[in-house]
């Protein structure tokens, strides 16, 4: 499936769709590979940025995405014109959290760092998966809400485990099943993609719409107005404040 | 009020193909429509198996008798269904003692009543009950207990009680020895003969004691006992098997519990059903018995509480689990009885299971018929485990209040009411008590809402003065002289709906009532066979007698009237005789014998009458009893004069079936094994799953005025689907189309909530409906690509709100709010309760859906909520007010934005001489001063600070969160705040005159002030998918109304 290819057979809904024959892990992987424009096109993706709306109950946030190959991320997000910050630089994960009265940044915990390090994967665990240290299983077929899929479970090198479950036809994201620790609970969080749209120079499908339920319950919703790859970044945005940030923290983005 | 909308608009789709008229009616057709559970938890169900962890927190499973396999992470307190897609019995539930994560589930009760449902063999997960897989023995309809060798996670013994209604040869003792990939039969009686309990020395797995039992059920009768009853021993793994008899009871024997002491393997406890049941005890393996106790609950009703078990760590006590869990701390010589020895507390009685910490024995978990309860001392005290909504219905009615009621009889938990929905979700407390005993029929009388009827088992009938609380005994009686009547254990009753006041009861007679019960007129002969042969209730039970009424016989078991022919009368007995009267009981013809296709004698599980024409019935029959486990459903259109079989064999066996009430096309069956729904008259059939588990639903019904379908399942409480209106809308021409907009009922604009409570995680709490406005729709197929969301429209077709689409195949609900976005208010140090945007005012509102390039359209209508005690004019002064505040908060955000926009550009240039500095820095200090008069600016947890922007979200918050009038202290404040924020403004405006013309001037025309204009902020800030101008006419005036 060629990038400038996917437009055309997303526009196929409707036509009759056979179900293939089992395929080989390598041979999904394959798939995937090229639904998402290829391996150079993916390897030379070395950041991402995306803001949009962040959505829980009736409650709607603005929120920036950054992330910057290897391992950087920057999230911000902004509620009655109080900024929340989460991001990692490759070694300090840290946050601002300005809604109870503490505007100055702090050290994750190290579940919330766990999550953010996955965060921080631009690829995710099915691209060069071995590098990683990532082991990969295939599951077989199933259903998501009656779409017809392919299950695959990843096995970090820290044990977790997360389960992608990809579109038979298109071979992209439907739904990532994932369990993580929570103050030495287990929680389960499934995240649903959705809206898929075309972006940067080589028409990569990246999802516009994800939907995240923790134990089963709603908890999120994201959704992207815009996404852009290879932007320039400045790294000094990943790094934890000294002193000087924290004034600027407890401020709006204006 | 209550209407629906009857427009459905459809907008441009794709032309039909042939193929894709042949889109097949699933699960995933019904998509987003869920089910919801009410529970109640607060009494439970039958618990027939339990297991665990032994550790300080110990992980516990739960089997039901009927409500699945439930699991504890925290030592009990809170529980997750962890088996919905499985079958719902449980037999036994075992923690591998090697590998803790590796469980195995025998389906299929063995506690086996005249209500026990059947299993289909065993399951097992290796990590934790995640993921099952069946492992075969699917006939062995009940399994007892699995025990896992202590030596090896691939050796495992099944003790399979087998079929209770029928001769089976898969029943014994099964052994796998490589994780049940193979199964071999290692002891086997015969036919009639099956395992009723196993246990296997813990510190040598080749020992293994079986107790195997001759029993058999019959529509009318019970017998346990039998040549084939005895107790077994291997010594060599399950090789070999020879009977135990040395001190045990010579003649025939009945069922037979076990249990082995864990510190000292060679002392072996059995409870043996014989003429005289006791309790023995062996010490040396087996090989000899003696005779201990024989109290009262050691001997009671042995094919029930088939329970007994051993401290772990001293071998003299003993634990009889039965109508209450009696101990015996001397060896089994004797134990405390019901009325003292610390268990007098309130447990609900018939215990079934016992788990004892083996690393803390006074750690007690107890498994009930009314649920699970915790003991940290021994069984001193309980704890009742909260979050169990495990209840077995039998019958569901509502009542018209709204929010409604529903009410209806559990097995062994009486009889309960309680509400659709509450504020906060319905808690334990929501819930009434309303009858006693065995639960059946329920109703609300519907002249006089302060009165119940409720029955309890073999046609008990109550009548409820729901104020006081006290209940009148009112069921009929037969006259000096004429037969004994007969009643069913689960006796129908039904308050007509279509003639008030009236009500009916079933013996094996057709009994009437018009003045609540106090006198009765039987308008029917017997409806029954009579037969003789089908009443021997009396002699019931085998070794141990158990007339319960269980087996009553020969006996009306179903009533249904017609909403279009208040004449018209239908009749079905549990011996297979169906029929109708078209006179008000004048007359009777029976009609069941044209039916083609049913074993004789068939017990009629349901006649329901057709809600659209009078000759239109529906009939399920139900086999089970006799071992025939088929679906059979009927429809006449002739008053019985022809049949024709529904399209339906294979769902289980059939409880109920109902035609929706607008939709004469559009089925709902009820059969052990979940819901069917049929959109096309009964030709094909979809179970309904979304959040409903593989359970029996016993009863159901459709609320005429609010369009749900609320279920009776007997395991898992009352489960509701909220508002089928884009059910009966959905035609198989449009399952073929990509996109389909569907009616929704009007959503109700709910005043009111939950006010603070903070219960800890102990309480199961139902789920509320939706209390917001739903939008609904059908995909064809998942949205995978491109550009997908949902306006609200104005009647100039401006958007007032953007919605996230819903994207799944099938049916879509997508939540508004009814609400405007919050306001946007300025940086500050501290959160104001202004989340919420003002509501929007009831009407009708245009919905448009945007797919890619295509767009369809529909309506949403708002409504009042019924209840609400403000006038219209007072809901629309509030929107007013709200909308004032609102305006004014964006309006003061928007000039401090202003201002500090200013700021930024000023603090980004570079290279400025002293005097623009200076300009600069006074321009920054006034700033700061301003903002620091108009916001909170200290920093800390709990300030106290409240400035202009506080004072106005406090309000806001509480002028949007009460939805009539504004008090006039409120009024007063508003005029006061917005006055203010003018002050601000002007205080802004007063800064750019006076200092931004010099500022300007001494920067220079090469960097430019550019003043952030109000366009441009309302777009960047615009909250959401669509950057939309707010139509605030509509928080006013309403929506236009679109059909």
């Amino acid at each position: 499936m060629k990038n400038n290819s996917l437009w055309l057979i997303a526009g196929l809904v409707g036509s009759s769709f056979t179900v293939q024959a089992e395929q080989s892990l390598d041979e999904i992987l394959a798939e995937y590979v090229e639904a998402k424009g290829g391996m150079e096109v993916i390897e030379n993706t070395q950041s991402m940025t995306a803001t949009g709306t962040m959505t829980s109950g009736p409650m709607e946030f603005p929120f920036t995405f950054t992330v910057k190959a290897p391992d950087k991320v920057y999230m911000s997000f902004e509620v009655q014109g109080m900024k929340g910050i989460q991001a990692f630089d490759g070694v300090t994960g840290w946050q601002v959290m300005p809604f109870m009265g503490k505007p100055e940044a702090v050290l994750m915990s190290e579940d919330e760092l766990k999550q953010i390090k996955d965060q921080a994967d631009i690829e995710g665990p099915l691209i060069n998966s071995k590098e990683k240290g990532i082991e990969l299983e295939l599951i077989g077929p199933t259903e998501i809400e009656g779409t017809d899929v392919v299950e695959i479970k990843a096995t970090k090198k820290n044990g977790d485990v997360i389960h992608l479950f990809l579109d038979q036809e298109y071979k992209l994201e439907v739904m990532t099943r994932a369990k993580m620790s929570m103050m030495g609970q287990e929680i389960e969080a499934e995240t649903y993609f959705s809206d898929y749209k075309e972006v940067g120079e080589a028409g990569v499908p990246i999802p516009h719409s994800m939907d995240v339920k923790i134990n089963g319950s709603n908890l999120q919703g994201m959704n992207f107005d815009k996404v852009e790859f290879n932007t320039e970044i400045d790294d000094s945005i990943f790094v934890m404040p000294a002193v000087a940030e924290k004034k600027e923290a407890a401020e709006a983005i204006e | 009020m209550r209407k629906l909308i009857s427009g459905l608009i459809v907008a441009a789709v794709l032309p039909t193909t042939l193929w894709a008229k042949d889109i097949k009616i699933d699960s995933y057709t019904f998509g987003g429509l869920k089910a919801r559970s009410i529970g109640p938890a607060v009494m439970s169900g039958r618990i027939s198996a339990l297991d665990a962890t032994a550790g300080d927190v110990p992980i516990i499973y739960v089997g039901t008798a009927s409500g699945g396999l439930w699991k504890s992470k925290d030592g009990g307190i809170g529980f997750d269904p962890i088996f919905d897609e499985h079958n719902q019995s449980i037999g036994a539930v075992k923690v591998d003692p090697n590998q803790q994560e590796n469980i195995w589930v025998g389906t299929g009760e063995s506690w086996v009543r005249n209500t026990v449902s059947v299993g289909d063999g065993v399951y097992f997960s290796d990590d934790s009950g995640e993921k099952w897989k069946h492992l075969g023995l699917a006939k062995t309809e009940r399994i007892a207990a699995i025990e896992v060798s202590t030596q090896s996670s691939d050796t495992v013994f099944v003790c399979a009680t087998g079929a209770l209604w029928s001769d089976a040869k898969e029943r014994g003792v099964y052994r796998t020895t490589d994780q049940g990939l193979n199964w071999e039969k290692v002891l086997y009686v015969n036919e009639s003969t099956g395992c009723s309990d196993l246990v296997m020395d813990p510190h040598n797995p080749n020992i293994i004691y079986a107790g195997m039992w001759q029993f058999r059920r019959h529509p009318d009768y019970f017998t346990s006992g039998g040549e084939g009853s005895g107790l077994y021993r291997s010594v060599d793994g399950g090789d070999s098997w020879q009977e135990l008899s040395n001190g045990l009871p010579k003649g025939e024997k009945g069922r037979i519990a076990l249990a082995i002491a864990k510190s000292q393997s060679t002392t072996v406890y059995a409870t043996v059903e014989s003429a005289s049941t006791a309790l023995y005890r062996s010490d040396d393996m087996g090989k000899s018995w003696q005779k201990k106790s024989d109290a009262g609950m050691v001997q009671m009703r042995p094919f029930y509480f088939g329970e007994l078990q051993v401290d772990p760590t001293d071998p003299e006590r003993v634990y009889k689990p039965s109508f209450i869990t009696v101990t015996s701390t001397d060896g089994g010589e004797t134990f405390s009885s019901m009325f003292g020895g610390g268990f007098n507390f309130p447990v609900h009685p018939d215990h079934h299971a016992l788990w004892i910490n083996d690393k803390n024995p006074n750690q007690l978990v107890l498994g009930t018929d009314g649920g699970v309860y915790i003991s940290y001392n021994k069984g001193g005290n309980w704890r009742m485990v909260g979050t169990l909504p495990v209840s077995q219905f039998y019958h569901v009615s509502h009542d018209d209040q709204w929010p409604y009621h529903v009410y209806g009889g559990l097995q062994d938990n009486g009889s309960w009411e309680g509400p659709s929905r509450a504020p906060g979700g319905i808690k334990p407390g929501d819930w009434n008590s309303i009858g006693m005993g065995d639960g059946f029929w329920a109703f609300v009388d519907k002249q006089d809402p302060n009165i119940i009827y409720s029955e309890y088992q073999g046609g008990k009938l109550l009548r409820l003065n729901r104020h006081i609380g006290e209940v009148k005994n009112i069921p009929p009686v037969a006259g000096d002289g004429e037969e004994m009547l007969r009643f069913n254990w689960n006796t129908p009753l039904l308050v007509s709906e279509v003639n008030p006041g009236t009500l009916y009861y079933g013996s094996q007679y057709l009994h009437r009532s018009m003045d609540q019960g106090e006198s009765w007129t039987t308008i029917s002969p017997d409806l029954t066979t009579d037969d003789p042969k089908r009443q021997r209730q009396a002699s019931t039970g085998g070794l141990t007698i158990d007339n319960s009424t269980a087996e009553n016989n020969a006996t009306i078991y179903t009533i249904a009237e017609s909403l279009v022919d208040d004449q018209l009368l239908w009749v079905g007995s549990d011996d297979g005789i169906i029929h109708v009267s078209k006179n008000a009981g004048e007359s009777w013809q029976n009609v069941g014998k044209n039916i083609k296709g049913i074993p004789k004698g068939t017990w009629v599980s349901r006649v329901s009458a057709s809600p659209h024409q009078a000759g239109t019935a529906f009939v399920t029959f139900d086999g089970h009893r006799t071992g025939d486990m088929q679906t059979y459903a009927y429809r006449t259109d002739d008053y019985g004069q022809s049949w024709s079989a529904l399209a339906a064999d294979d769902l289980g066996y059939a409880w109920v079936l109902k035609q929706d009430r607008v939709n004469p096309e559009l089925l709902f069956l009820g059969t052990e094994f979940g819901l069917y729904i049929s959109l096309d008259a009964g030709s094909t059939w979809a179970r309904f799953k979304e959040n409903l588990p593989k359970v029996a639903v016993h009863d159901l019904v459709i609320h005429p005025t609010e369009h749900d379908v609320i279920l009776a399942t007997h395991g898992r409480g009352v489960y509701i689907i909220d508002d089928i209106s884009p059910l009966r809308a959905l035609t198989q021409e449009m399952l073929s189309e990509n996109v389909v907009m569907l009616p929704s009922r009007p959503s109700v604009m709910v005043e009111g909530g939950a006010l603070q409570s903070f219960s800890g995680g102990n309480d199961f709490i139902g789920e509320n409906p939706s209390e917001v406005a739903v939008i609904t729709y059908y995909l064809k197929k998942r949205h995978m690509f491109g550009d997908m969301k949902i306006n609200v429209l104005d009647d100039q077709d401006q958007i007032i709100t953007s919605l996230v689409a819903g994207k799944r195949r099938g049916i879509n609900r997508v939540d508004w709010p009814m609400r405007l976005k919050a306001p946007k208010f300025p940086p500050s140090t501290s959160l104001v309760p202004g989340f919420q945007g003002p509501r929007v005012a009831e009407g009708t509102y245009k919905v448009e859906l945007i797919k890619g390039k295509k767009k369809y359209y529909s309506t949403v209508e708002l409504v009042p909520d019924p209840r609400s005690s403000h006038s219209k004019a007072d809901r629309m002064a509030q929107q007013a007010l709200s909308m004032k505040l609102y305006d004014a908060i964006n309006d003061l955000t928007f000039q401090l934005a202003q201002l500090k926009d200013v700021v930024t550009q000023l603090n980004e240039k570079e290279g400025l001489k002293s005097s623009q500095q200076a300009k600069v820095e006074k321009f920054e200090k006034a700033y700061n001063q301003l903002n620091a008069r108009f916001t909170a600016t200290k920093k800390g947890m709990i300030t106290g600070e409240s400035k202009l922007r506080e004072q106005l979200g406090t309000l806001f918050g509480d002028v949007v969160g009460f939805n009539g009038k504004p008090s006039q202290t409120q009024y007063q404040q508003a005029d006061t705040l917005v006055a203010e924020v003018g002050v601000a403004l002007k205080a802004g405006q007063d800064l750019l005159d006076q200092q931004l013309p010099a500022l300007s001037k001494s920067l220079g025309d090469d960097q430019p002030i550019k003043l952030l204009d109000r366009a441009t902020w309302d777009e960047k800030n615009g909250l959401g998918l669509a950057t939309q101008k707010v139509n605030k006419a509509w928080f006013v005036n309403g929506g236009h109304v679109y059909h």
